[in-house]
């Protein structure tokens, strides 16, 4: 009896690791974030995360870039999916006016003024996060044209 | 002769010396004993006297799993035999074999193979310098406690954003399966463990935001040669896959293979016996001399906390209100005068806001809206000094996880000693420097005694076996009111009757903190168990944990239980610690337990020593 309780303990306490419970929401527009689903868990307390384990995590090198609408012009690849992949943390730091996503941004356009480049973005939030609704393909051609 | 004749006896002499050729080749390596060699055991995953790799494609003789020399062979006639020279090329699949064989035997004539994919790869990320990522504990969640590791591949990019992540995983589909098959599943070996490649950034928003852990990257100074000859190694394994178990083959030990391929005269797994603990595969990185730069990322959850330090209980409410889009911004702005705690309130705002949306308790709609005005508020107000969370003392400052325990103490005027041993890791009495504070959890934690009582003979008991111990003491704040909760169970001595019996505890309460220390207060059930039957009991307490700088610590805990059979008992202990070194403790302690006879008083001397 000790021993089925015994490892029926620790089953249940290891078990908790389980339900590694989150969906991938990436999108074009701003909402690209990780949701926790919500648990149904027996205790909000022991709500499980995805320690070391984790389903369709693939070896990607597709683009992250290919349901959204395509920028206008020749742009490179590379920008492209950093800001349909980082739509919110972006539009963050765009309205703070610092930050390292739009650096990283002034890095892949080849932007050498990072600092002009952020305050230019920063007064201009409103043409760029044009709606709450924008995608991708209209927050790059709107910096283009900003900083163009 | 005629032609068709002439043509096969050509083909024929081409077999032949093309297998001469080989067999010279085999010879060779022979010679030099390649097959022992300690790169090409690297290379194949070699423990032992077997790979620890489990998938068949992975080898390319039969016998490959077992037999380095056969394996050996067979890749170089694999390399001399191509049937396809695409992607599927024994070359391109194995790359890193292929360039040692070449550089070791002087491989001449091999076919030419075109290999898009790895290429292709090796553009993107254009591989030069490695550093390896330690996501830290989650302090609700026993199952971050551990804390996890991957390894990040760092291009000629300035922005690190723009690494890629190369991470180990057991590969369950969790929707289908439930809690406890995973928990036996993930134990044993019952799912394969397989290896993902992912922009760093997307890693940052699975782990930084959505699990709100915060982040600790180490810079090493591999070469870049060094770094290719990973990519190479990586590319070969990417494919494959090897059962995952929890405790030792698991996410930190098969990024150690793939640091000791990049640079063969590092020992990494030899820091380790049994278990690998992801915290530990960074000392191990430090002795070996890997480490260069450190560098912290505040998860959103310290960010957040970071913003309740300096904005006021009523601004900390109207964040709140505003992120749930309970109150517009205008109402609430023009309540604050100071263009600084403007700025301030409003990215506490967004940030809350978004975690709001992570956690699933704003709706997609409401979330883009609410988000939106506020980052248009802001940004009409200027760049304001960033705030920066208070790093956190580094997790390679933290003792290590096994414990072994001399204790001494007088136990109601007698003495007695004490032997203690634990597997892992923490509890709250001890240091938390390098931990997350609050969290505790402890596997087989065993302590003996050995008494001298003056009317009987000497006694050799068992005084506790922990067999597992969680705890979570979460503060509460105004962004954050999570629940505490602890449970426990195995042997201890603290029943009434002075004997160890098995018991089982579980609980929940609450916990306020400050810098200087925190308090909890929880309610427990608990069981203990006899041979014959069981006595349950509730079991209320009240603690607190206070800090003075980073070496000393002091508890006191007092609990209340009420059994089923009207039984009462008051157990209080305290305890103060001094952390000598970062591997040696020493703790004084008072313990008062109510028995059925004479109570217990005791006072005890510890020296704690983590190996």
């Amino acid at each position: 009896m000790k021993k089925i309780l015994l490892s029926a303990l620790a089953v249940a306490a290891l078990s908790t690791m389980a339900s590694a419970t989150v969906n991938n929401q990436t999108g074009c527009g701003l909402g690209s974030q990780i949701i926790k689903e919500d648990s149904s868990a027996v205790m909000l307390a022991l709500q499980a995360t995805t320690n070391g384990t984790s389903g369709n995590q693939t070896f990607g090198i597709t683009s992250g870039t290919s349901g959204c609408k395509k920028v206008k012009f020749v742009m490179n690849d590379a920008a492209q999916e950093f800001v349909a992949s980082n739509m919110d943390e972006l539009a963050k730091d765009i309205a703070m006016g610092q930050g390292e996503s739009v650096d990283t941004l002034a890095e892949l356009l080849h932007v050498e003024d990072k600092a002009a480049f952020s305050a230019a973005l920063q007064s201009n939030y409103n043409d760029i996060y044009t709606s709450k609704n924008v995608e991708m393909s209209d927050v790059v051609e709107n910096i283009s044209t900003i900083a163009g | 002769m005629t032609g068709l004749p002439r043509l096969f006896l050509f083909l024929f002499s081409l077999h032949v010396s093309l297998f001469s050729h080989i067999n010279n080749y085999h010879t060779l390596a022979d010679e030099k004993q390649l097959s022992q060699m300690r790169y090409w055991k690297l290379l194949l995953h070699v423990k032992g006297e077997e790979s620890e790799i489990d998938d068949s494609a992975f080898f390319l003789s039969k016998d490959g799993k077992t037999d380095v020399k056969s394996e050996l062979h067979a890749t170089i006639d694999a390399l001399y035999n191509e049937t396809v020279f695409d992607d599927n090329a024994t070359a391109c699949r194995f790359p890193a074999r292929k360039a040692w064989l070449q550089k070791e035997l002087k491989l001449k004539n091999l076919p030419l193979v075109t290999c898009k994919s790895y290429d292709t790869l090796i553009e993107k990320i254009n591989p030069q310098s490695v550093t390896m990522v330690f996501a830290d504990a989650h302090i609700n969640s026993p199952a971050s406690m551990f804390g996890h590791t991957f390894l990040r591949i760092d291009s000629s990019h300035e922005s690190k954003l723009l690494s890629h992540a190369i991470n180990y995983s057991a590969n369950a589909d969790q929707k289908t399966e439930n809690g406890v098959v995973f928990a036996i599943k993930g134990l044993f070996g019952g799912y394969p463990g397989i290896y993902s490649l992912l922009p760093y950034y997307e890693k940052l928003k699975e782990y930084k935001n959505t699990e709100q852990r915060d982040i600790w990257e180490y810079e090493l100074n591999l070469t870049p040669e060094e770094v290719n000859r990973m990519m190479m190694h990586i590319w070969e394994v990417h494919n494959t896959y090897s059962w995952y178990y929890f405790f030792d083959e698991n996410c930190s030990y098969n990024m150690l293979w793939l640091l000791e391929v990049a640079r063969p005269s590092v020992h990494l797994r030899e820091h380790f016996f049994y278990q690998v603990i992801p915290p530990e595969t960074l000392f191990a990185l430090k002795q070996e001399h890997l480490i260069q730069k450190e560098r912290y990322r505040p998860s959103k959850r310290s960010m957040l906390l970071a913003y309740e330090d300096i904005l006021s209980l009523k601004k900390q409410n109207n964040a709140i209100t505003l992120a749930r889009g309970n109150a517009s911004v205008d109402e609430v702005l023009d309540t604050i005068s100071s263009l600084e705690q403007k700025r301030y309130f409003l990215e506490a705002s967004a940030e809350l806001c978004e975690y709001y949306f992570i956690e699933n308790h704003l709706d997609k709609e409401k979330y883009l809206e609410i988000f939106q005005s506020i980052l248009q508020a802001r940004s009409k107000l200027g760049v304001g000094k960033s705030l920066h969370a208070r790093e956190p003392q580094n997790p390679l400052n933290a003792h290590k996880s096994s414990r072994l325990s001399y204790m001494l103490a007088s136990r109601n005027g007698y003495a007695s000693h004490y032997l203690g041993l634990r597997a892992a890791y923490q509890d709250i009495f001890e240091s938390d420097i390098g931990m997350l504070r609050g969290t505790q959890i402890e596997f087989f934690d065993l302590l003996l005694s050995y008494s001298q009582y003056q009317e009987e003979k000497s006694q050799l008991e068992l005084e506790k076996l922990i067999i597992i111990s969680l705890a979570s003491y979460a503060q509460r704040g105004s962004f954050f009111q999570p629940f505490s909760w602890r449970m426990r169970t195995g042997f201890d001595r603290e029943y009434l009757d002075d004997k160890s019996h098995f018991n089982f505890t579980l609980g929940a309460g609450e916990t306020w903190g400050w810098e200087w220390g925190y308090l909890y207060m929880m309610l427990d059930g608990l069981a203990y168990y006899d041979d014959a039957d069981s006595t349950l009991g509730v079991s209320p307490s009240l603690g607190t944990v206070l800090y003075k700088g980073e070496k000393f610590k002091t508890n006191l805990d007092y609990r209340y239980r009420l059994f089923h059979n009207g039984q009462r008992q008051h157990l209080f202990n305290a305890s103060q610690l001094y952390q000598m070194q970062q591997n040696i403790a020493f703790k004084l302690g008072y313990e008062y337990i109510e028995r059925f006879g004479e109570n217990e008083n005791r006072f005890k001397a510890r020296i704690d020593y983590y190996f």
